[in-house]
């Protein structure tokens, strides 16, 4: 019997001791690199662009933004604008997980784009093949019967509103909510207080073609920003109905709310879906689905050209 | 058109039956081992004067026609001594063989099966003798059916799983039969260990292509376990003491020769090793057992019948309490799944031409979880102030009720003829979740409670019916075929619920095999198969998780079909020592799914329809070599697989064809038995194949910067290529055991020791890209380093 429990005891430590991750050299198809363009038009922001370039997985370099490229800008096929790197202004936005920081600087234009125009941006680099991206911004919607109810129940506000959808083509819309909300109150100790917020607030719906997100709160959609199509109501009159509760904010306290309605290019639905299907369903492992390649619409390059219109409707005031 | 076919049918049966005018008779009966009464399949029975013959069928039993005479007829099968018996036949006669095992194997390891692989009309099908099974070294020590399945040509899987995956086909085109009962999930411990006990199988049959017409329902193979019946002979035990798990085996006589039964029970006792080492507010289950069942009693002569059944079942579990001052809690985790399986055989002989098998089925596969948190908080008056009870439980499954009728008909010694029906009722509940709350205050009203269901798939019934006819005959000394039809119907309550059957899904599925003898020694095979395949398996992992759920075809899911070409040449090399087969083959399927690409069904409240791509085309093709040794001191074979296999969806890949996971471009197996003396044998198998094909990373960019609530944030996106367009490396293995065997009058004692993975190779499980010191580097997880293993075996 002792025989059999050291037996036990050396294959259990013989096993515990391997170590069964390891580095290993992967064939991977070769990348060369190319060069990438991020940008989003929207027809209330004047037209600016990034550049950087790819490198392969294993390259021990890492991307770098690209300060010297020649970008071309062009509306229906007509040049408008060579856009010029502004480096007196940069940014620094946080990479997502590791918290380092990239400082960016955009080519930028003094052109406004418009709606229901095509944008076509090319550039041009020595080291790289050239690349070009092109997106379509839509036309304004009209929206009806938008009727924001405060009274009918004491812990929500209902907000409805409709449009009609264009059945000639395929819709892609956002809608989100922002508020402004400053108090000034004396609390129970008679000490003056002064309360505000300012930013997005969470919608609540069961709209079907909002995506399901939940199922405990009696709500299919709960977040504060929705991405839709028409699938399922393409040419109809769309009818939107939205609960905000109170527990996020309070209608009577702000003093201005506006939602943002805006609709989007294909390649732009595209691009933000497959964007967090990549993050949600995170790296290709033997738990997780397969993996999703982010959307691109750059011609012999990577990044994305998108497009938005934006309506803001502002019901408070 | 029904009418007609079964017109049609009448007539070829009756024509068969007339083609032989002159007075006959038949000669039957059934063949069995004379030491435990187990019927024998595929047993040869030939008639020297005429050079004809028959073989016997799944049950044991043959019937060979012939002109009135005096014959000389041999009964023969490897590894039993050959019976020659002259017999003057001028009537019909019932003549029930008993085989002795052939003396001079005793000390020789000897593989029992089908005589002549020349012989056979049907290609891409294997034998694995049970025997052989038991000498493959194994995984901590458990023989494993699905294991030694793995290492046949055309045959590929990932290392430690139980899945497997046959000619490019999805691991949910094998149709796993236990006893007739398709098991739906032959895994245990998430694909470690397969739901078959050794100790309790008779035979195990693969068939990778041309499908004779009693096959149907899935399209790449059919994977055929059939249960011992029970010692007819004595009573006979069988315990084996392993690292993980014990078994036990009983079986023999109630009546002699007349009935008798089995039982056969496994469980893994991980849960006891580890409990001394938990705390005491610490419960953890965590185990699988199986238990397989049979009893069979003849009735008469003509009748026969069989009650078999199979339960098994994983169960993780974790409890954890704890008390702090006046707070109890718990926490409870379970997660179970398992098959039920039960058939009930009549075997009945109509005449002594024709032989009847009439099958009732039950089957059910079932996956749970459930979570809950209970928490009390009392005051200092040890009254209670407040509890709360929340509870979350999710089951899928699927359940079947079946009948089936097969009849073999053998006018005479050039046809043998299959008919039949079947009807199957299947119950798909993909996804069920249940939430319970109870939260109580005893000083306020702020109580909640719900306790609700909620479904995000529908639970469907679905109905399949299938007829079969199937013609085995002889068309000259040389030429042989296999000519068959199996017409599908199919029905769910989604389609159709007016009328059982739609006549708009009815499936016509043709089966061909032909055999062309060259000479004494080399013969020449090709098929062609139709199958359709009427239920997915929806899989988001690679390795077959008990998660997966079966789901019927529907309009977004059409069923699967597949059309399949193959052909071979065989040989057979010194007197039956040696097989040598060299088959190739080329499939097509169409209408396959798979989930949208980022869906993962443990976190999605989508339903399955809504989460799919449709339409699914895919192909494989390839060559495989099969080289058996089945006599000597030294038996096994060599596999060696060249393969290609694709798939094409709409929204997959911008609808381009890419490899499938599992396109193995090389696969190489060789599995040895040597038996040193009647105390030594030894077993040996190493494996090669080629890393399997996955979406790997190829190149790294900037994102476009996003506003957020704390500040603007931007990604590193790595950027995939194609789909599976990275090669994991390759894989490759070597196992060895060794058992020591001691046998006393009554009493056989093997102890077996031996090592998976014996120079500890880190084969691939996946890989991922990660940063190490700041450098990009992909990282290979790998499942199994050296495992030894020791198990100890008494039988009685």
């Amino acid at each position: 019997m002792k025989k059999i429990k050291y037996l036990i005891i050396l294959c259990t430590a013989i096993i515990s001791c391997s170590e069964m991750e390891t580095v290993i050299d992967l064939e991977i198809p070769t990348h060369n690199p190319v060069l990438v363009l991020n940008a989003r038009l929207d027809t209330d922001t004047l037209v600016k662009v990034l550049i950087s370039n790819s490198v392969g997985a294993f390259d021990t370099a890492s991307p770098q933004m690209i300060n010297n490229a020649n970008v071309l800008l062009f509306e229906d096929d007509i040049f408008i604008d060579s856009l010029e790197i502004d480096l007196t202004n940069t940014i620094f936005p946080y990479v997502r997980g590791d918290w380092n920081q990239i400082a960016m600087n955009y080519y930028k234009s003094n052109y406004i784009p418009v709606k229901d125009k095509t944008y076509r941006i090319e550039v041009k680099h020595q080291n790289f093949i050239d690349i070009i991206g092109s997106t379509y911004i839509p036309d304004d919607i009209m929206l009806k019967n938008i009727v924001v109810d405060t009274l009918s129940n004491s812990d929500r506000i209902n907000y409805k509103f409709s449009f009609n959808d264009d059945i000639n083509q395929t819709n892609y819309y956002a809608l989100a909510l922002n508020v402004n909300c400053n108090k000034s109150y004396v609390d129970e100790y008679g000490y003056e207080e002064n309360y505000s917020f300012s930013g997005g607030v969470e919608m609540s719906s069961n709209d079907p073609s909002f995506p399901v997100n939940d199922i405990f709160s009696g709500y299919t959609f709960v977040d504060d920003e929705v991405i839709f199509s028409d699938a399922l109501f393409n040419g109809l009159e769309k009818n939107i109905s939205i609960d905000i509760f109170y527990e996020d904010f309070k209608f009577g306290d702000c003093d201005t709310v506006n939602f943002e309605f805006s609709t989007f290019s294909n390649d732009a639905y595209t691009y933000f879906n497959s964007l967090e299907n990549q993050r949600q369903g995170g790296l290709a492992d033997i738990f997780g689905g397969e993996v999703v390649p982010v959307y691109t619409n750059i011609t012999n390059g990577l990044g994305i050209l998108i497009s938005r219109n934006v309506q803001k409707v502002y019901i408070k005031p | 058109m029904n009418k007609k076919i079964l017109f049609l049918i009448f007539v070829y049966i009756l024509k068969t039956n007339t083609l032989y005018c002159d007075e006959k008779y038949t000669i039957s009966g059934y063949i069995s081992d004379e030491n435990n009464g187990e019927n024998i399949i595929g047993v040869n029975i030939f008639c020297k004067e005429l050079k004809q013959g028959v073989t016997s069928n799944t049950f044991g039993f043959y019937s060979l026609t012939l002109p009135k005479g005096n014959y000389n007829i041999s009964y023969s099968f490897i590894g039993y001594q050959t019976k020659n018996v002259t017999i003057n036949l001028n009537q019909n006669i019932v003549k029930d063989i008993e085989f002795e095992v052939n003396s001079f194997s005793i000390n020789e390891v000897q593989v029992k099966g089908e005589a002549n692989i020349v012989d056979k009309t049907q290609a891409s099908v294997i034998d694995i003798p049970i025997e052989q099974i038991k000498t493959i070294p194994a995984l901590l020590g458990e023989v494993d059916i699905i294991k030694a399945i793995q290492l046949l040509p055309g045959v590929q899987s990932s290392e430690g799983t139980s899945g497997f995956y046959v000619r490019g086909g999805g691991p949910d085109q094998n149709l796993i039969l236990l006893d007739g009962v398709p098991v739906y999930n032959a895994s245990h411990l998430g694909g470690l260990f397969s739901v078959f006990n050794a100790d309790a199988i008779k035979s195990v049959r693969l068939t990778k292509g041309g499908f004779p017409a009693r096959f149907g329902g899935r399209l790449s193979s059919v994977l055929q376990i059939d249960m011992k019946e029970g010692n007819q002979k004595k009573l006979k035990g069988d315990a084996t003491l392993g690292l993980i798990s014990s078994k036990f085996t009983l079986e023999g006589p109630i009546l002699k020769d007349k009935t008798s039964f089995i039982i056969s029970a496994r469980r893994t006792y991980l849960d006891l090793i580890v409990a001394p080492f938990l705390s005491n507010t610490t419960d953890l289950k965590l185990y699988f057992y199986d238990l397989n069942a049979k009893v069979n009693h003849k009735i008469s002569k003509k009748d026969r019948i069989y009650l078999s059944a199979y339960t098994g079942k994983d169960k993780l579990g974790v409890n954890f309490s704890e008390n702090f001052e006046n707070d109890q809690s718990n926490l409870d985790f379970g997660l179970g799944y398992g098959n039920i399986t039960s058939t009930l055989r009549w075997n009945h002989l109509i005449s002594d031409k024709l032989f009847s098998n009439t099958i009732l089925t039950y089957s059910k596969y079932s996956f749970n979880t459930d979570f809950g948190i209970n928490n009390t908080v009392n005051n200092n008056n040890n009254n209670i102030i407040e509890t709360n009870d929340i509870s979350f439980g999710y089951i899928s499954g699927i359940e079947d009720l079946g009948a089936k009728v097969d009849l073999d008909y053998s006018p005479n010694p050039n046809h043998d003829i299959k008919f039949g029906s079947s009807f199957t009722k299947h119950y798909f509940f993909p996804g069920e979740t249940s939430l319970f709350i109870d939260i109580e205050r005893a000083d306020t009203s702020e109580n909640y409670q719900l306790d609700t269901t909620l479904n995000f798939s529908k639970n469907i019934n679905a109905y399949e019916m299938f007829f079969y006819l199937e013609d085995n005959f002889k068309i000259s000394n040389r030429l042989k075929a296999n000519l068959g039809l199996h017409i599908g119907l199919y029905n769910t309550d989604e389609i159709n619920s007016s009328n059982l059957f739609n006549k708009n899904n009815i499936s016509y599925q043709p089966r061909v095999s032909i055999r062309y003898l060259i000479n004494e020694f080399w013969s020449a095979k090709a098929s062609y198969a139709e199958m359709t395949q009427n239920i997915h398996l929806l899989s988001n992992s690679s390795i077959g998780f008990p998660s997966d759920i079966w789901v019927p075809a529907v309009s977004q899911a059409p069923p699967q079909n597949s059309k399949q070409w193959a052909g071979n040449i065989s040989t057979d090399i010194n007197n039956g020592e040696y097989e040598l087969s060299l088959e190739g083959y080329y499939k097509t399927m169409r209408n396959l799914i798979t989930y949208k690409a980022g869906y993962s069904n443990l976190s999605s409240t989508e339903s399955w329809e809504n989460s799919i791509e449709g339409n699914g085309d895919g192909e494989s093709y390839g060559a495989e070599l099969f080289l058996q040794k089945k006599k000597g001191k030294t038996t096994g074979w060599v596999g060696y697989t060249l393969s290609w296999t694709n798939r094409q969806f709409e929204n997959i890949n911008f609808g381009e064809w890419y490899p499938y996971k599992f396109d193995r471009r090389h696969d190489f197996s060789l599995v040895l038995s040597h038996k040193f003396n009647k105390t030594w044998d030894a077993g040996l198998t190493w494996v090669y194949g080629t890393g399997n094909a996955i979406t790997f990373p190829q190149a790294i960019y900037i994102g476009n910067p996003e506003q957020g609530w704390d500040g603007q944030t931007v990604d590193y996106i790595e950027s995939y290529g194609d789909r599976n367009s990275t090669r994991l490396n390759a894989s490759h293995r070597l196992d060895f055991g060794f058992n020591r065997t001691k046998k006393s009058k009554k009493i056989i004692k093997t102890l077996s020791f031996g090592a998976y993975n014996a120079y500890s190779r880190k084969n691939p499980f996946f890989a991922y890209l990660t940063n190490e010191n700041s450098i990009r580097v992909a990282k290979q997880v790998s499942l199994f380093p050296i495992i030894p293993s020791i198990s100890y075996r008494i039988q009685f």
